[in-house]
């Protein structure tokens, strides 16, 4: 009887209590039966000990020397991807600009360097250049022709005109009497008769283009092939007789006329 | 914490030493205690990679103050997974964690006949919870101790809200009736 009184048997824990207890109520509030546990609850969630926080200048040191490694080794790596990055487009660069001078790239590749170099005037053989002779490659002027040559088809965007305008000039590297030969060989190589009509009027747009300003030699070269092939063209150069005797090979829409009229005049005059 | 959490969280982000200092005394404490329920004798390593986790990353951190701590102890628990994994991994004698945990619950209180409710020091509480199976210990620590309500405990914890309260009643439940039986065998 007494030892009952002393121990009343102990009230289950309801679910209001419960979390009251766990929200960390004061344990006044707390009904007296539930008091001991919430007294434990509250020692566990008590202030901080000394031991607790005894680690504390050492987390600093820690955090400064990782905040520090943190922020450092980036810097690093990145300037070393770019050093990285750096090198290797040098590197393929240059190599591809070697091989391109030397002709050594593969035959579009070496096309588009061909066009794309010859813009800022530096002299890379296309791809009808490797197959010329190298003793009538210049043509009729030196060198720098031949980059005239390519740059005036490189203006136009489309690779058509690109092909077309590389056939056209390819007379000019030659001579008067290759000439004849070549149109008909670009009609062989299947161009479409519209791609020779392109070509003339991107030919005869450069030739208005670089018409007044000093165009070199090459330019009217270029120019006087281009006119040769549209066939319309007054060629304002005094210097393109030869591209003009081309005009008539390459004038008729049809691929291979069966005598061009200017060379029909040159040889039958 | 006398300076607002927001403005200790941009100072630590700015590489600020004393603010992340603060923020260390401020959880720190509850953190230990959480992993002395959880991860035992392992408490102290744990907590120590918990915050080197929490340091490389923290500048990334962008929350309040309950986010922060909901993150805090998301750290601490798969630390503690992976440090007991990686024990696991490792061959080693056997021990009884109990035996260790009471360790310093022993030499703080020579006399355990002495341990009544009123007399119970911090360590003896989280003695007696880290007693409880593991999934209340977690649940009442997380929620008594970390101070976090019952949707970020079970976020944490991967469980559902009622679930976690489930668990944190039983766990309070089990600790009144031990409570009740230690009175009981200490008071003849």
């Amino acid at each position: 009887m007494f030892r009952n009184r002393v121990r009343p048997p102990t009230p289950s824990l309801d679910e209001a209590t419960a979390e009251r207890m766990l929200d960390g109520a004061p344990i006044e509030e707390l009904p007296e039966a539930f008091r001991p546990l919430g007294l434990l609850v509250a020692r566990a969630a008590g202030p901080a000990t000394d031991g607790e926080l005894a680690g504390s200048a050492t987390a600093a040191a820690e955090f400064v020397a990782a905040h520090h490694a943190a922020t450092a080794p980036r810097r690093r790596v990145r300037s070393v991807a770019t050093s990285v990055f750096v090198t290797l487009t040098l590197a393929v660069s240059t190599g591809t600009a070697v091989a391109a001078v030397q002709g050594a790239l593969p035959g579009p590749i070496q096309q588009v360097a061909h066009e794309a170099l010859g813009v800022v005037g530096i002299a890379v053989p296309g791809i009808n250049r490797q197959n010329d002779d190298p003793t009538t490659e210049n043509g009729p002027g030196d060198s720098a022709p031949s980059v005239g040559v390519s740059t005036t088809p490189s203006s136009t965007s489309t690779p058509t005109g690109a092909r077309g305008g590389v056939v056209a000039t390819t007379p000019n590297g030659a001579d008067g009497t290759s000439n004849g030969a070549e149109p008909p060989s670009s009609g062989d190589a299947g161009t479409p008769p519209s791609e020779h009509d392109a070509n003339p009027n991107v030919g005869a747009g450069s030739n208005s283009g670089q018409g007044n300003p000093t165009p070199g030699d090459g330019n009217q070269g270029v120019d006087s092939g281009d006119r040769g092939s549209s066939g319309g063209d007054q060629p304002s150069d005094p210097g393109s007789n030869l591209p003009t005797q081309s005009n008539g090979n390459g004038n008729g829409p049809p691929q291979v006329p069966p005598v061009p009229p200017g060379l029909a005049r040159q040889i039958n005059p | 914490m006398g300076t607002s959490f927001p403005e200790l969280l941009a100072r630590t982000r700015d590489g600020d030493p004393s603010a992340f200092a603060a923020i260390w005394r401020e959880y720190q404490p509850s953190l230990l205690r959480y992993l002395r329920v959880t991860a035992r004798d392992a408490a102290e390593d744990v907590a120590s990679e918990t915050w080197a986790s929490v340091t490389a990353t923290i500048t990334r951190f962008d929350g309040n103050e309950t986010a922060f701590r909901a993150w805090l102890f998301t750290v601490a628990r798969r630390r503690a997974i992976d440090h007991f994994r990686s024990e696991a991994r490792r061959p080693s004698v056997p021990v009884d964690p109990v035996i260790l945990g009471g360790a310093e619950v022993a030499s703080a209180d020579p006399d355990p006949g002495d341990v009544t409710v009123s007399t119970l020091a911090l360590e003896s509480a989280l003695e007696l919870i880290a007693a409880l199976p593991p999934a209340q210990g977690e649940a009442v620590t997380l929620r008594a101790i970390a101070g976090l309500d019952v949707v970020h405990v079970a976020a944490i914890m991967g469980k559902r809200p009622g679930a976690v309260r489930v668990l944190a009643h039983r766990g309070l439940r089990t600790l009144a009736r031990r409570l009740t039986e230690e009175e009981r065998a200490v008071t003849p």
